[in-house]
């Protein structure tokens, strides 16, 4: 790992505010970098000498408990877990060298090592559950982890969601700017510039209460920095963590200042009523710092000086002894000297879209883990939209109010409102009511809020099908003596049907791209599909390359189904080929 | 084409005092009608005059507002209405052959489903029908490949397969080219004089004198004048008829 080892070295030499582009030999950008592994003790950096200035000054620290109960005295049993004796842990995956799936698609970095540590002290298992932030806290509110590990800085506004434990990081903002900008520290940000934050964060708070400054908002890490390298955005608030573990030498990004605020140390997020488990993992957050492997684990992943007056743990631990970092960072400084020239435009993208490395790493898990179950997501979620669209058509056309106002309705708020929203509705806010039934998987939720969503568009589908069929069929298949049940499912139905099925195909197309919405809902390391195994390979490498072969996924599916609505579009113009005198009246599948 | 003697235990039918309207709009206004058993009634009127909402009623398409139907005799306006309309046959001016669906299969349908006749027993029969029309060759193709003359054959076999005690003909040739009527006409004359009880709507003046029993004149629906063709085109009592057929021939 020495590549990475230089690369830490470096990105570290930037905190230190020297320059973004710094010495050593390295490999192509991405190529099998895997951002989360432990950069090592080598990579410490010293104290940001630009930190004080930018320091708000120490509040009283009024949450850290100043004791803790003695780690004999926690009772497994009840700690108000989901399943007893596994700690169910949301988790991100693109937050190194905090929290991120490694390359070998696990869940790991200092707070998920740290948390496994405590865990076992307690004597529990430990199952990762991959999410979005956006959707942690609430997921953890309503149980649906029982541990929230993101790097999670404390706030008071989360504190309102969420309990937490005593802090075990803590956090720097970082401003990262593209080399040369005249925004050279925190006070140099004006109104009018475009400063990017991801939505949610403290980061977000900070530009918008302390600065009074409107933030440009991006979903995550990946694509507020993608828009600061190509300049889109004049500047990055960053938690330091995340900016240290971005940027990267050729970089068209500097980290220039940092600041820090004692009373928003980093911990793990509890429900808050559950205070039995925040005591316990208190009280194993001490044992381990007392034993030591705190301290290793710090060294290991996120090896910098600990700011003045603050130590983990509760105020009775032990101050932990750590390797002098600053005299570490001093000894590797001479190395940012000679820098790589900047890439090419050209060059950038290529090696951010092509990296044939990166495709060859990616196609593996897209084909075994994300083909299979966007293909289950898709059709699962086909087949619900399918029957229900069908109730939701028949019910649409009916003569009784009461079964038309209804079927209106419910067509008029699923197919008004966006995916994302039906999504998180349906997964974090029905997801709690049902946790037993689906055994807290997010699974069945997701097909169910994608089928309740196809199902407003396949009715109407089928709804302007069947009324588009003129009204002699319905006529003469009851002049014969059939019912209107049994005229509409054997003579109107199957051919309104037959005059969609390019309909219902798109449709299908757009849920095959729908299904990627799923990852709100939170997936482990199995159950992700295509879209969330390339963002989590382009998350670990800070290259697109994952993100595009994912897509060439999406292209092999979609691009022969267009396909195929043209040929069944053909084919119902033409006719089918006549029917065998052995079975003469083929039965209509409706 | 097969002669078909005997083929049918026909019934009369009558609509006494009909009356329907949708909504404002009074369609149908007190309407008799009488086809005895084995008879051919033509009825002929200017567009709009109600004499396809007749044929309508007369099946239950539409429920009437009053007034009643007797089929061999007895009202049927209390029995279930799909059963009634099994007994009546009826043939459209479009055709309303399904399309998704072969020619022997739109003939074997209702017979399959209905009376639940066997696969096979249902085909024969079909065969039967399309051979009295004769189109036993087109059996496995789509509709839409045939041409409309053959396809309202089609739709008079589909009828006739369901072995009805009455048929109804809705404009049959109104749709037709020219040179395709001849041969659907013939093919209705036959069925009367099979034996077949018929009400036929028609602007066929030719065919309302020469294939029918009685003729019915409506307008503005009601039945203003009834009687044999010969007094209904020589002997015209009303004034709206004599206009009518005045503008007709």
């Amino acid at each position: 790992m020495s590549a990475t080892r230089l690369h830490r070295g470096r990105v570290a030499a930037a905190a230190l505010g020297i320059a973004a582009v710094v010495a050593g030999v390295v490999t192509a950008p991405g190529a099998a970098a895997d951002q989360c592994s432990p950069p090592g003790v080598q990579s410490a950096s010293a104290l940001p000498t630009n930190l004080a200035k930018a320091a708000k000054g120490p509040d009283e620290d009024k949450y850290t408990t100043a004791t803790v109960e003695p780690l004999t005295g926690v009772n497994a049993s009840g700690l108000g877990l989901g399943t007893p004796g596994t700690l169910v842990v949301g988790t991100l995956s693109d937050a190194p060298p905090s929290v991120c799936i490694n390359s070998a698609g696990q869940f790991t970095g200092f707070d998920n090592e740290l948390l496994q540590t405590v865990a076992g002290k307690l004597g529990l298992r430990v199952q990762f559950v991959g999410t979005d932030f956006s959707g942690l806290l609430a997921q953890v509110a309503s149980r649906r982890f029982d541990v929230g590990s993101a790097s999670i800085t404390t706030t008071d506004a989360r504190r309102k969601t969420v309990g937490f434990t005593n802090g075990y990081d803590f956090g720097y903002f970082s401003l990262v700017v593209p080399p040369g900008s005249p925004i050279t520290g925190f006070d140099k940000l004006a109104p009018g510039q475009r400063i990017g934050v991801v939505q949610g964060t403290v980061q977000e708070a900070y530009v918008v209460d302390t600065l009074h400054l409107d933030p440009v908002k991006f979903p995550d890490y990946n694509t507020v920095y993608g828009s600061l390298k190509t300049r889109q955005i004049d500047a990055w608030v960053a938690p330091s963590q995340q900016a240290l573990g971005t940027v990267r030498p050729g970089d068209q990004a500097v980290i220039v200042e940092n600041t820090f605020s004692l009373d928003n140390f980093v911990a793990w997020a509890v429900a808050k009523e559950n205070t039995p488990l925040i005591d316990a993992l208190n009280a194993g957050l001490d044992a381990i710092i007392a034993d030591g492997t705190w301290a290793r684990l710090y060294s290991e992943w996120v090896p910098r000086a600990l700011p003045p007056g603050w130590k983990p743990g509760s105020k009775s631990a032990p101050r932990p002894s750590m390797p002098d970092f600053a005299a570490i960072a001093a000894s590797h400084t001479p190395r940012a000297a000679a820098a790589p020239a900047p890439k090419s435009t050209l060059a950038q993208l290529k090696d951010a879209f092509f990296d044939w490395n990166l495709y060859k790493k990616a196609i593996p898990d897209l084909l075994r883990t994300g083909l299979p179950n966007t293909l289950i997501l898709a059709v699962s979620a086909s087949i619900i939209g399918v029957v229900l669209g069908m109730l939701l058509a028949v019910a649409g056309i009916s003569r009784s109010r009461w079964l038309r106002w209804p079927a209106r309705v419910y067509t008029d708020i699923f197919r008004g409102l966006p995916e994302v929203v039906i999504i998180l509705l349906i997964g974090l806010g029905v997801g709690p009511v049902v946790g037993g039934l689906t055994g807290n998987n997010p699974y069945p939720l997701g097909i169910a809020a994608l089928g309740l969503m196809a199902a407003a568009y396949v009715g109407e589908i089928f709804r302007s099908g069947i009324q588009s069929v003129e009204s002699g069929q319905l006529e003469a298949a009851r002049a014969l003596g059939f019912s209107y049940r049994r005229s509409m499912r054997l003579v109107v139905v199957p051919q309104g049907v037959r005059r969609v099925l390019p309909a219902l195909v798109n449709q299908f197309i757009s849920l095959l791209k729908a299904s990627a919405l799923v990852y709100f809902l939170g997936l482990v390391a199995g159950q992700r599909e295509l879209f969330q195994v390339g963002r989590d390979l382009n998350a670990q490498t800070g290259n697109l390359s994952p993100l595009v072969a994912a897509g060439l996924f999406y292209l092999a599916l979609t691009v022969p189904l267009t396909h195929l609505v043209n040929y069944i579009d053909t084919r119902l113009r033409e006719g089918r080929a006549p029917a065998s005198p052995e079975d003469p009246l083929v039965e209509e599948i409706v | 084409m097969m002669a078909a003697v005997a083929l049918f235990k026909p019934v009369s039918l009558s609509g006494k005092g009909i009356h329907l309207s949708f909504g404002q709009n009074a369609v149908l206004r007190g309407v008799d009608i009488d086809a005895e058993a084995g008879a051919t009634v033509a009825v002929i009127g200017p567009s709009g005059s109600g004499k396809s909402t007749l044929l309508r009623t007369l099946n239950r398409l539409y429920e009437p507002d009053a007034g009643d139907i007797l089929l061999d005799g007895r009202s049927v306006l209390k029995d279930d209405a799909d059963a009634l309309r099994q007994r009546i046959g009826m043939v459209f001016q479009n055709f309303n052959l399904f399309p998704h669906r072969s020619v022997i299969d739109n003939v074997m349908l209702a017979p399959r489903k209905l009376k639940r006749l066997s696969a096979e027993a249902a085909r024969e029969l079909a065969l039967d029908q399309l051979d009295r029309v004769g189109l036993r060759h087109k059996a496995d193709v789509r509709p839409a490949t045939l041409s409309g003359g053959q396809q309202q054959r089609v739709a008079i076999a589909r009828a006739l397969a369901m072995a009805p005690q009455v048929m109804f003909f809705d404009e049959a040739t109104s749709a037709l080219d020219p040179e395709l009527v001849k041969g659907i006409l013939a093919l209705i004359a036959d069925l009367g004089s099979d034996g077949m009880t018929m009400i036929v709507v028609t602007h066929e003046m030719g065919f309302a004198r020469s294939a029918s029993g009685t003729v019915v004149f409506m307008d503005r629906g009601q039945v203003v004048e009834s009687g044999p063709p010969e007094r209904i085109f020589e002997a015209a009592q009303t004034p709206r008829l004599q206009r009518f057929l005045s503008q007709v021939e």
